[in-house]
């Protein structure tokens, strides 16, 4: 058995031992595996042995109880009911952070009450102002989406796509939600296109679930910048070498070189399947990114921006 | 003469000790402790020939106990001021989970979320969901008899995240060495009043001892954090939103009011996530979204509208922040071709 190194603080070895107690409690046949009961106990293999002692110090003279918890075959095991211990509700730090992924997937009031009741600390009120955030959105139809993805049923979604003035409906069998350090997905079944598509969750405005359950389709599990280079057109732009990488969180950029022509330019190919996004990345750049070709692309970049032009200047009504 | 010095860690093991003990006896009790049978208790580490001192640990140990979420209360009742002693038992209702109120889909929802959550990349709040997670589990598994069920991956622990998090949650200043983008490296002592994750990094917010103010800090660039010690308290007034930062917060220059507008047609959902929740949000006269915000680099602030551009965000003012718009799109028209 590996030896500890450091021992435990004394707060560690309460917190792991009531936490072993309430897990072996919840434990239909009392007993964890050794890795589970480190990991419960927030401890390594080594420690796990005096937690383990500690509980069994455990007593009561008076009354006759005492408590026998211990390492066999593999397992974590408890005798008897004496360590029998309901489970403890949450911390204020614990509830903070329960609170703050239940506020980011907008999760119905409803649940969170009863969540609140269930497990927040006794008497816990939701803070004035947050104190942990998130930008990745996941948008107000979350919940409405994980439960078709979990039972199996066919959607009617209204959806904005990216340059779309106003959403239009789609009918979907949703096939999972992904999330992403640039933003949350529903990946779903287009019926009337036919094909597994991927859909930004804050841009979808409303859903509803139909009597229908979905057809079968095996999920296509590829990244963002495999569905990219599967759907998109291939670009090549050029930015300089000096500084900061421009493009390095862009998903669909595949190849990054030196520009043969230019001393100092590098050049990147990369996958566009939406070109009003890629248009307003080259804009908002303000001439750090320089679209190389092909040249019906510089064309229609030149259109796009002809158009942002020619709008009347909006002002504050 | 007996020595008076004693181990320290025999001491903690001990207190540890006295405080399970503590718990466990009040939570097989069938009824409530008196203290005397509580403080006189030597085989539960109490016991001394100074009661006084006992009564004072046993104070220590509930405060103790209640930092593990463990309540135990005095019971009062009419008896208690005729026998003039006060008795101890756990306090249910604000201890343990309430059984009976989470459905089956609760937890369901519950489970999927904090999943869902968890997905998105390595988190200072792996830990404390973790526990949730558990918690939720095993108020299910009292309720049906069903297995705690799959334990959830534990790769997504980090130190610099979990130190981040210890330091957060006991609210104790972590003094931590960081290096700053430009490869300086600095030993400071920040108590984190909120944390964010934006894109692809984690930031810690809160007042720096080293700048004397509240600064934000990337955690991929703690190299070593050190056990958190100093106790603070977070401002009522700090909210992590006014913190999330975009391109044109990262300058020197002064403050700009600046204002966008998004179509009426855009839900408040999809502008929240262009605005991050940060400045203030309104309707105009024909329902338009107006977005108030300072900006410090207004060219930059000109970026942020133009890499939304298709969503249909425009700038509305100043006028330097207009003409910052118009230029781009003018550059852009000469590099990519004049109508024809």
């Amino acid at each position: 058995m590996a030896k500890s190194t450091k021992r435990l603080t004394e707060q560690q070895r309460v917190t792991g031992a009531l936490a072993l107690m309430e897990a072996l409690s919840a434990s239909p046949d009392a007993r964890l595996t050794i890795e589970d009961a480190c990991r419960v106990a927030g401890c390594g293999d080594a420690d796990l042995d005096s937690i383990i002692d500690l509980i069994s110090t455990l007593a009561d003279r008076e009354g006759g109880t005492r408590a026998i918890v211990v390492r066999e075959q593999g397992c974590v095991r408890s005798y008897g009911t004496a360590t029998h211990m309901l489970p403890l509700r949450l911390s204020a730090a614990e509830a903070a952070a329960l609170d703050h992924v239940l506020d980011t997937l907008d999760i119905d009031d409803d649940v969170r009450e009863r969540i609140a009741r269930a497990l927040l600390p006794f008497g816990w009120r939701e803070p004035s102002t947050r104190l942990i955030a998130t930008t990745t959105a996941y948008g107000a139809c979350y919940q409405l989406l994980a439960e078709a993805v979990r039972d199996g049923v066919r959607c009617r979604m209204r959806y904005r796509s990216q340059g779309e003035r106003t959403a239009r409906e789609r009918i979907i069998d949703p096939l999972d939600i992904e999330s992403t350090a640039s933003g949350a997905y529903l990946i779903a079944w287009d019926v009337d296109h036919d094909e597994q598509r991927r859909y930004r969750m804050e841009r979808i405005e409303a859903v509803a679930l139909t009597d229908d359950s979905v057809e079968h389709h095996a999920l296509r599990t590829t990244s963002m910048r495999e569905s990219l280079a599967h759907g998109g057109e291939t670009v090549t732009i050029s930015f300089d070498e000096q500084g900061p990488i421009p493009v390095s969180s862009w998903a669909g950029v595949e190849r990054i070189e030196a520009d043969p022509a230019h001393a100092g330019r590098l050049l990147a190919q990369m996958h566009v399947t939406a070109r009003s996004w890629f248009f307003d990345q080259v804009l908002a750049s303000r001439g750090t990114i320089t679209i190389e070709g092909p040249d019906e692309v510089r064309r229609a970049c030149g259109a796009y921006t002809r158009g942002l032009l020619a709008e009347p200047r909006p002002s504050c009504a | 003469m007996a020595s008076t010095e004693r181990d320290p860690q025999a001491r903690h093991d001990e207190t540890a000790q006295r405080l399970l003990n503590l718990f466990f006896i009040l939570n097989t009790s069938p009824v409530p402790l008196t203290t005397t049978q509580i403080v006189t208790d030597t085989d539960l580490g109490y016991g001394s020939s100074n009661r006084a001192s006992d009564e004072r640990k046993f104070r220590r140990d509930r405060r103790k106990l209640e930092e593990q979420g463990i309540f135990i209360q005095e019971i009062t009742d009419a008896l208690s001021s005729e026998i003039e002693e006060s008795s101890w038992a756990i306090g249910r209702e604000s201890t343990y989970s309430c059984g009976g109120i989470l459905s089956a889909d609760d937890v369901d929802v519950l489970l999927q979320g904090i999943d869902e959550y968890l997905s998105a990349g390595p988190t200072p709040l792996a830990r404390p969901l973790h526990a949730v997670r558990m918690r939720a589990l095993e108020a299910k598994a009292h309720e049906d008899g069903a297995a705690l069920g799959e334990p959830e991956p534990v790769s997504s622990y980090q130190p610099q995240l979990d130190a981040v998090w210890t330091a957060f949650a006991r609210r104790a200043a972590l003094t931590m060495l960081y290096q700053n983008a430009q490869g300086d490296s600095s030993k400071r002592t920040v108590a984190i009043y909120g944390l964010f994750t934006q894109g692809e990094h984690t930031y810690i917010t809160g007042y720096d001892d080293v700048a004397g103010g509240i600064r934000t800090f990337r955690v991929d660039r703690i190299v070593r954090a050190w056990r958190p010690t100093k106790p603070y308290t977070i401002p009522a007034d700090f909210d992590i939103d006014d913190y999330l930062f975009f391109p044109f917060d990262l300058s020197d220059e002064a403050c700009t009011h600046a204002t966008f507008a998004f179509p009426a047609e855009r839900s408040e959902t999809e502008v929240a996530a262009c605005t991050h929740h940060r400045g203030t949000l309104e309707r105009n006269g024909d329902g338009c979204w107006v977005w108030h915000i300072d900006v410090r680099d207004v060219p930059a602030a000109a970026s942020l509208a133009l890499s939304h551009a298709r969503d249909g965000m425009r700038p509305l003012g100043p006028p330097e922040l207009c003409d910052a718009w118009t230029a781009a799109l003018r550059e852009a028209v000469s590099a990519y071709g004049e109508e024809h």
